[in-house]
């Protein structure tokens, strides 16, 4: 009752207070989460409790493996989207040649690593939300746990460890596939033959470049991983808060990922 | 303090958030033991149980599983005593992505060194024990609810734990299947000398299997007795659930009106 006699000021202050203490919490807790994961992976042999590396291939498959084909589609379509919007733009300076630069570079430090980021997040963030999820109504993490093995290295480190093997292996992927695609659309539009594409790309690019998409979707890989887990272990309310955290896990995976490469971009390209 | 009680709770007190749910609950249980401990809904049985297991950390008092205090104990400490504890939750709680046999070597696996092929044959023993033998190779999506709570049974049973826990081990089951779980409880404690506490509220199952039963009212232990002890009990609320007669609460005026303007 004393509540609603505030200013409408007052209570809306409290609420973006309110607000940013759980964004802090959220950050304390994947924070936590990165630190107890690695724990594990480090220290769990020596305390008998290893991970185990067939859960994180089993991980690295899921995540990587069957995403391929939806990663080489999607790659190779914005490779062609580059190529059509990259001529249309240089023809007005006479410069359409140009375009093999412009797909290798764009591709390379921006489309390859943030198409497999939001890819990945879109199929193995919202699964790894949801099984978790399941896990916790149906009571399977409480059973972990009175069994002794932590859910935490039983669940969390294979996934991080995945996610950090194959969200850059599937990027590199991805980067060849959208050059190919620009390679041949360049092909029909422009009579560029494969090899003259091949050699102007590798000749324009440097392993800077590459390596600069393979750093950010290692952050990523981290962000799905995080993301989707803390989502997971979050669930209350059966399978209806199951849904809704599946829901929250895709679209904050995403925009994390969308906000990481602008800082990561600004302050590699310094 | 640790005269020989398999577990010896005292004076727990836990909240959530500042609903309080249990209040000073005293409880004892000797080794060899199968405790009942009966209760409502809302009754706070369950809030025990997750405490037992170490779960949940109280506000305040201390729970002593086989000397241990769980309260008090290290991360190592707690990991060691739960290779000596087996819970059978009350949806099985198997994990389903693997196999029924999976699933019950799933503990070997992570606190033994045997080989693959010893492990086979453990979990094959212990799911001949809940006559469950040759259904190994099943999801548990595959499972009828009592084959269900089977299996999670011999998942609690393979470390040849010295305590068991049961959540509500009859709930959802026909009542033949209820039974054969009930005598299966009994064949544990038996052949196996197990501690077993089991949380119900299912009475003609708690007196069927139990050595003593606690009953659990709003956060309080009302009574801990043999079963004799708790059907000619004078105290009206464990006649009620006995009885299965409707609580009549006594509405407060004031309170009642506050609740129904939002006050």
């Amino acid at each position: 009752m004393a509540e609603t006699r505030q200013p409408a000021l007052a209570i809306s202050l409290a609420r973006v207070g309110r607000g940013f203490v759980a964004l802090l919490e959220e950050f304390g807790y994947y924070l936590a989460l990165v630190v107890e994961s690695f724990f594990w992976i480090v220290l769990g042999p020596s305390r008998r409790q290893p991970v185990r590396l067939s859960a994180a291939v089993q991980q690295m498959v899921e995540i990587g493996i069957n995403g391929l084909p939806i990663v080489f589609v999607l790659s190779f379509a914005i490779g062609v989207m580059l190529a059509i919007q990259g001529i249309h733009t240089l023809k007005q300076f006479g410069a359409e040649t140009q375009v093999v630069l412009g797909i290798a570079l764009s591709v390379t430090r921006e489309f390859g690593p943030l198409i497999t980021g939001i890819l990945i997040a879109g199929r193995s963030g919202s699964a790894l939300a949801a099984r978790i999820g399941t896990m916790v109504v149906n009571q399977e993490i409480d059973a972990l746990r009175v069994m002794g093995i932590n859910p935490v290295r039983y669940l969390v480190s294979p996934v991080l460890i995945a996610m950090l093997v194959m969200v850059p292996l599937v990027t590199l992927f991805s980067d060849f596939a959208a050059l190919l695609g620009g390679a041949v659309f360049c092909n029909i539009e422009l009579g560029l033959s494969y090899a003259a594409y091949w050699d102007q790309s590798t000749g324009f690019m440097t392993t800077d470049d590459v390596l600069q998409g393979l750093a950010k979707s290692v952050v990523f890989g981290v962000i799905i991983a995080l993301v989707g887990v803390t989502n997971g272990f979050a669930v209350s309310g059966g399978a209806e808060g199951v849904g809704k955290s599946t829901t929250r896990a895709v679209v904050l995976a995403i925009s994390y990922i969308v906000l990481a490469d602008m800082a990561f971009t600004y302050f590699l390209n310094r | 303090m640790s005269s020989g009680a398999a577990i010896e709770v005292d004076e727990l007190v836990t909240h959530y958030g500042s609903r309080r749910i249990l209040d000073r609950v005293d409880l004892r249980v000797e080794p060899g033991e199968i405790m009942v401990i009966m209760g409502g809904s809302g009754s706070g049985k369950s809030t025990l149980l997750r405490h037992l297991l170490g779960l949940q950390r109280p506000t305040s008092g201390s729970i002593r599983l086989l000397g241990m205090d769980i309260t008090a104990s290290s991360p190592a400490e707690l990991q060691a005593l739960r290779r000596n504890m087996g819970v059978s939750f009350q949806g099985g709680a198997l994990l389903s992505s693997m196999t029924v046999a999976e699933n019950v070597m799933l503990p070997l696996r992570e606190h033994t060194a045997l080989d693959e092929q010893t492990m086979q044959i453990v979990a094959r023993m212990k799911l001949e024990v809940v006559n469950l033998g040759g259904f190994g190779e099943l999801k548990p999506a595959q499972l009828s609810g009592g084959m269900i709570k089977r299996a999670a049974l011999a998942r609690a049973i393979v470390m040849d734990p010295k305590l068991l826990f049961f959540d509500e081990p009859s709930a959802g089951l026909d009542p033949v299947v209820a039974a054969d779980l009930d005598e299966l409880i009994i064949k544990l404690r038996d052949t196996m000398q197990m501690t077993i506490v089991v949380v119900t509220h299912e009475l003609d199952s708690a007196f069927k299997i139990a050595d003593r039963i606690t009953v659990l009212d709003h956060g309080r232990i009302l009574l801990t007795g043999s079963v004799d002890e708790v059907r000619s009990s004078r105290i009206q609320r464990v006649q009620d659930l006995l009885n299965r007669r409707p609580r009549e609460e006594e509405i407060d005026p004031d309170d009642y009106l506050r609740r129904l303007t939002g006050g």
